[in-house]
């Protein structure tokens, strides 16, 4: 297995304002479209349906041509040998959980309002998301408490996920991720929580992104910030 | 001549694989140890949010994903109840995608609202947590689970040892009161309850030693058992250490692979004296 650096790059980045349909039905498309604004609801902010969320979504489920962006983002890794073979049982795997996710939501839906997921209030559709996860909707984030946790991997892969955690977590990727993987759309969801990340993949790649004007420069010194060192001055190497 | 680098785990997994009528319980493993006393690390830490109503916004993400250490907590201190210590260090929250948060919510509003109130006013304080080998902390040939060319996975069987368990709570706790010194509005707390293997550190999986009885590698990393074999990642390291660990390893790799050329090629062997 080579360098992912020299592997063979195919297709162009996504575009966002497709409606073409790789993997979804238009029922699908429009069930995970409608359900991922209530995960990220637009308010005066753009939410999950303005940042083409559903476009990610689609294109990441449609099979293994948008699983890794090339470093500069010009287009897609094209995955090959055994790593190709894991990567289509995964998404294989995946295709199942969201098809039935969605008969499942569209149940639920049905035995409480009668309707399909689609066609109900947003209101509806929070009542639906709460007996389909089976806890209540978040509350939102207080300050002035100290909660524990234990310990927890960190991670933002979906392998063995059930529907709703991983419709969650693939919204969530979908709104940040670089848009060259169809969601973040404009940067939309970079903006709303004032991440000022790259204009494009390849700024990273060539140093025109630059983080310095975030830095805090020149209202401190080494010794305001370490007391050690007013009594231990340092010294550079070979003094 | 052979030299293994695969980390701990696949170095280990590569030797018990290595069975033949000779060596039938794996290569280098008269000791019975390959595989035994896994130690990895577990990343802890406290999150701090700050109040953007009040605070001034942090940037984390604008710079390296640590901005400073220190190692006043490193040493044994003995009214703490536990032994060792850690590097703490304090840091970003990361990126939008996957931002660190443990309790952030997980839809609606109030995800929303956390990311666009929080994201830019965080920061947490970790801890390399200093584990203690355990011989029952173990990597070993998974029974059932075969790769993708048929070979049996490595199986990783984990219990925290108390000291583990003590040691994170303390310094998690007391990196959450440094948060709150600092200004934390609110803090999270992570504690251990169970190895996660969050740092992708490994060690300990053919622990170095005099004693060919108790140890797989010599001080040079050279098998006890068989000569030409030589083991240089993180897998002869006894204990785990409390810090990250890729630089001494790499040190400790050009240490051996300098005796590998300057005296066993040659024909020779030193050993280095402990009193």
């Amino acid at each position: 297995m080579t360098l992912k650096a020299d592997w063979e790059i195919v297709g162009s980045p996504i575009d966002p304002d497709s409606n073409e349909r790789l993997f979804f039905t238009a029922h699908e498309w429009a069930t995970i479209e409608a359900a991922t604004a209530r995960i990220i609801p637009t308010d005066h902010d753009p939410g999950a349906r303005e940042a083409r969320v559903v476009v990610f979504i689609d294109r990441y489920l449609s099979g293994i041509d948008h699983v890794f962006a090339a470093a500069d983002g010009s287009g897609f890794l094209k995955l090959t040998g055994k790593f190709a073979e894991a990567w289509r049982s995964r998404m294989w795997d995946m295709q199942q959980t969201y098809r039935q996710g969605i008969r499942d939501l569209d149940e639920v839906a049905r035995q409480s309002h009668d309707a399909d997921f689609t066609d109900l209030t947003e209101e509806q559709q929070d009542a639906v998301l709460e007996t389909f996860s089976g806890a209540p909707k978040p509350s939102k984030v207080t300050l002035g408490t100290t909660e524990a946790v234990t310990t927890f991997l960190q991670g933002t892969f979906d392998e063995g996920m059930s529907f709703f955690p991983a419709l969650c977590l693939h919204t969530k990727q979908g709104f940040y991720c670089d848009p060259v993987y169809g969601g973040n759309k404009d940067h939309m969801g970079w903006k709303v929580i004032g991440f000022v990340g790259p204009k494009s993949l390849k700024d990273t790649m060539d140093g025109t992104y630059d983080t310095t004007p975030y830095f805090m420069e020149g209202d401190y010194t080494w010794e305001d910030l370490v007391p050690h060192l007013r009594d231990h001055p340092f010294q550079p190497a070979g003094e | 001549m052979v030299v293994l680098g695969l980390g701990a785990i696949e170095s280990a997994r590569l030797m018990l694989m290595s069975r033949s009528a000779q060596y039938p319980d794996g290569l280098a493993n008269s000791s019975g140890l390959v595989g035994k006393n896994a130690t990895f690390h577990e990343y802890v830490f406290a999150v701090g949010l700050f109040d953007k109503e009040i605070d001034d916004p942090l940037y984390g993400w604008a710079g390296n994903y640590i901005s400073g250490g220190t190692f006043e907590f490193y040493e044994t201190g003995k009214d703490r109840g536990h032994i060792g210590g850690c590097l703490i260090s304090a840091s970003q929250t990361v990126h939008p995608v996957n931002w660190v948060f443990p309790g952030r919510p997980s839809w609606g509003s109030a995800l929303k609202d956390a990311d666009r109130d929080y994201f830019n006013y965080a920061m947490k304080i970790g801890a390399i947590l200093h584990d203690m080998p355990r011989e029952s902390n173990r990597v070993d040939l998974d029974p059932t689970v075969k790769d993708a060319w048929g070979l049996p996975v490595a199986r990783i069987t984990h219990q925290p040892h108390e000291n583990d368990v003590r040691m994170s709570r303390w310094q998690v706790d007391k990196n959450t009161e440094i948060l709150e010194v600092a200004g934390a509005r609110k803090t999270v707390p992570v504690y251990l309850d169970r190895m996660t293997g969050n740092t992708c550190h490994q060690h300990g999986t053919a622990r170095m030693g005099n004693d060919p009885a108790k140890s797989v590698l010599n001080e040079w990393c050279q098998s006890h058992d068989i000569d030409n074999l030589f083991v240089v990642d993180g897998s002869g390291f006894p204990t785990s250490t409390g810090v990250n660990p890729t630089l001494t390893m790499m040190a400790n790799a050009w240490r051996a692979c300098d005796y590998i050329v300057d005296t066993f090629a040659k024909g020779r062997e030193e050993h280095i004296r402990v009193a």
